[in-house]
């Protein structure tokens, strides 16, 4: 029987496997079909590319370990651990700061410079950027914990 | 907060791999424990001093720099 974290988990990734795979379609569909719109479809097929190896990766991960029912106990004590909670809790929070701080200083740059030229582009990349970043930040953190907790 | 987690767990002749998988956490978070850089829940603090059978006071060392009572 499968473990109901693993299953869980699986779901998940799968959920997010499905959404990226549409947004890589979105952004194909929006390249042929409506090339004049003032969207930049490389930025969404780059953004669901992103999301698709992430889940990707992990569902292998998953897979790998549903083969294996030794490390299946390893593993879920390794999710279950409290300082991996902590851990993970901790560079969430600095995360979204992070988002946060960015988003409100780009809005005051903006209403100050109050720029018309900055374009659509510009926003597009800026999106992307904001989708991007919070998980960088996440993943930084959660090395840079490891080390220090 | 300090603790004497590396003593006890020497004394019972345990491993850090072996304490970890009797309080259900992973090595890692033993070896912080161990090196003073991470202070354990109340629970996980309870389940430990358990594990070793002494009181959680005698296994983790709370100070604090507040003036004692008068």
């Amino acid at each position: 029987m499968m473990h109901t974290d693993l299953k869980q988990k699986t779901t998940l990734y799968w959920l997010l496997l499905i959404v990226s795979l549409n947004m890589i379609l979105a952004g194909i569909l929006i390249r042929i079909l409506a090339p004049q719109l003032h969207l930049n479809p490389y930025m969404i097929i780059s953004i669901g590319l992103i999301f698709a190896a992430i889940a990707g990766a992990n569902l292998i991960k998953l897979n790998l370990l549903r083969h294996h029912p030794a490390h299946v106990q390893e593993w879920a004590v390794y999710e279950k651990d409290e300082r991996v909670q902590m851990i993970r809790w901790r560079a969430g929070n600095t995360a979204f700061i992070a988002l946060m701080e960015v988003l409100f200083l780009s809005l005051i740059i903006l209403s100050i410079t109050s720029s018309p030229q900055a374009g659509v582009d510009a926003l597009w990349y800026f999106l992307a950027f904001l989708a991007v970043f919070p998980m960088a930040v996440y993943y930084w953190q959660v090395l840079r914990l490891q080390k220090r907790m | 907060m300090k603790n004497r987690l590396e003593q006890y767990r020497l004394q019972k002749g345990w491993t850090q791999q072996e304490l970890a998988q009797k309080a259900g956490v992973t090595r890692q978070t033993i070896i912080s424990l161990e090196n003073g850089r991470y202070n354990p829940s109340i629970l996980l603090a309870f389940r430990l001093a358990r594990l070793f059978g002494v009181p959680i006071e005698e296994l983790f060392l709370y100070e604090d720099n507040l003036p004692e009572e008068p």
